[in-house]
């Protein structure tokens, strides 16, 4: 015994023909004893009768068309038309779009001037933030490199003082006294004074008072020595090494070394 | 009708290649086998007899353009109806479904199928309209396979082959189209659901 075929895709294959001759003895059979599937048949077959019925409407409709005609109008259009992509050439114009279409003159305008401005920027190259090109220097900086310079002469001044003042009191020598006789203690002595003054507005800070001080001194004694002369007695010479010896002045010189050196590397 | 199918896929190639050597008259031969068999695809689709004709000759334009990428060995028959089907539902995708929406407000009431007056002729002319407006309801692989069972009487194979689907397929949408049309149906035909 079949079960109902309502809603069964195999009444439909029935319907069309499309079940085997024992399959459809047996749809036969079932739709003998089933009037629900009975009246499911006649529904379809309204349906498919439809179906059928504007089938036959359009075998009406398909008379009308010329069918001889048809293949000839479709072979035209491919082969015997006008290749519409290809641009006409409009005769004497160099662009003829200018001619008639604003937009693509703005957009070659655009194009032209585009390339202009690139060409130049790129000429003159692309210019991004530039590294500073003059010494630069943080005014702390500066005033610690002046401090160090000031120092750094200073020492220089008293190194040679000293040198000059110990050749100049020390028993004369036959050498010592030869310099000084042919001028060459003279020229070291307005050398020292030149170096002084170029020192001054350097010794002028605060941190350079104590040097400063001793520079003074040893710029008196130095300039008396230019002033006596290349032809000083042994008894003059005594008279200016008694000078340097009660004024401590060797030692005070010495100091004053030491503290700057001392400085220099605190700065470092 | 003068259509004469192509038979057997020697003919068909010979037939392709005579088309790419730019033959005229294999061109035509290939449309005067198939242009009959579109036409019905179309005119089922979409009902309208200048429709379906523009389908045709856009069909045969496109096979032409496409013309290199026949596979020798595949069914043309096959391949003519699947540029066919392609055409038909992008067509109706871009000019019937505004159409659809407005007829879908539109009640099947008003082809008043059931007037007692009306002849027998006459009924079954309008429950032909009925069917036609119920197959445009349908989605687009329910209707495609519905018109080539019914109008073009292809078999459940040849549409396996022309939508690139397998034939249990073919059977269990063309089923779920008659459920779909069974139930838009039944209350104009008197048959309960």
């Amino acid at each position: 015994m079949k079960t109902c075929l309502k809603d069964k895709q195999e009444l439909v294959a029935y319907l069309l023909g499309d079940l085997g001759k024992v399959e459809a003895e047996a749809v036969d059979r079932h739709l003998e004893e089933c009037a629900s599937c009975r009246r499911e048949k006649e529904f379809l077959k309204k349906i498919f009768n439809g179906a059928g019925a504007a089938h036959r409407h359009m075998e009406k409709v398909m008379a009308t068309v010329d069918w001889e005609a048809l293949p000839e109008r479709v072979a035209r259009k491919v082969f015997d038309r006008p290749d519409v992509r290809r641009p006409e050439k409009a005769e004497g114009r160099w662009f003829p779009a200018f001619s008639f279409r604003p937009a693509a003159v703005g957009l070659a305008a655009g194009l032209v001037f585009g390339a202009l401005a690139m060409f130049f920027v790129l000429r003159s190259g692309v210019r991004g933030p530039q590294p500073p090109t003059g010494f630069y220097a943080s005014p702390e900086f500066l005033d610690r490199a002046e401090l160090e310079l000031a120092r750094r002469e200073t020492l220089s001044y008293l190194d040679k003082s000293q040198a000059l003042l110990l050749d100049f009191v020390q028993p004369a020598s036959a050498d010592s006294t030869e310099l000084w006789r042919e001028g060459f203690g003279q020229q070291q002595a307005q050398a020292l004074l030149t170096k002084k003054k170029y020192i001054n507005s350097q010794l002028g800070r605060r941190q350079m008072a104590k040097a400063r001080a001793i520079c003074d001194q040893v710029e008196l004694l130095i300039l008396e020595l230019t002033q006596v002369g290349r032809d000083l007695t042994g008894q003059e010479r005594a008279e200016i090494r008694d000078r340097i010896e009660a004024g401590q002045l060797w030692l005070k010189i010495n100091l004053v070394k030491k503290e700057l050196e001392n400085s220099e590397r605190e700065s470092l | 009708m003068t259509e004469t199918a192509l038979q057997g896929g020697q003919q068909a190639a010979g037939l392709i290649d005579r088309i790419r050597a730019g033959d005229r008259e294999a061109f035509k031969d290939l449309i005067r086998s198939y242009q009959q068999k579109v036409f019905q695809l179309a005119y089922a689709f979409f009902g309208n007899r200048e429709d379906a004709m523009d389908i045709v000759q856009e069909t045969f334009l496109r096979l032409h353009q496409k013309i290199d990428t026949f596979r020798s060995g595949y069914s043309l028959q096959s391949w003519v109806m699947q540029i066919a089907k392609n055409l038909c539902i992008d067509y109706f995708r871009k000019n019937y479904r505004r159409r659809k929406e407005l007829e879908s407000d539109r009640g099947l009431d008003e082809l008043n199928l059931a007037a007692p007056e009306n002849g027998a002729a006459s009924r079954a002319a309008e429950l032909k309209d009925i069917l036609a407006r119920c197959i445009h309801k349908l989605a687009d692989k329910q209707r495609m396979i519905f018109v080539m069972r019914h109008y073009n009487q292809f078999q459940v194979e040849e549409i396996a082959r022309i939508l690139n689907i397998a034939p249990g397929t073919v059977k269990s949408l063309h089923f779920k189209a008659v459920q779909n049309l069974k139930s838009q149906l039944s209350p104009y035909l008197g048959v309960s659901k």
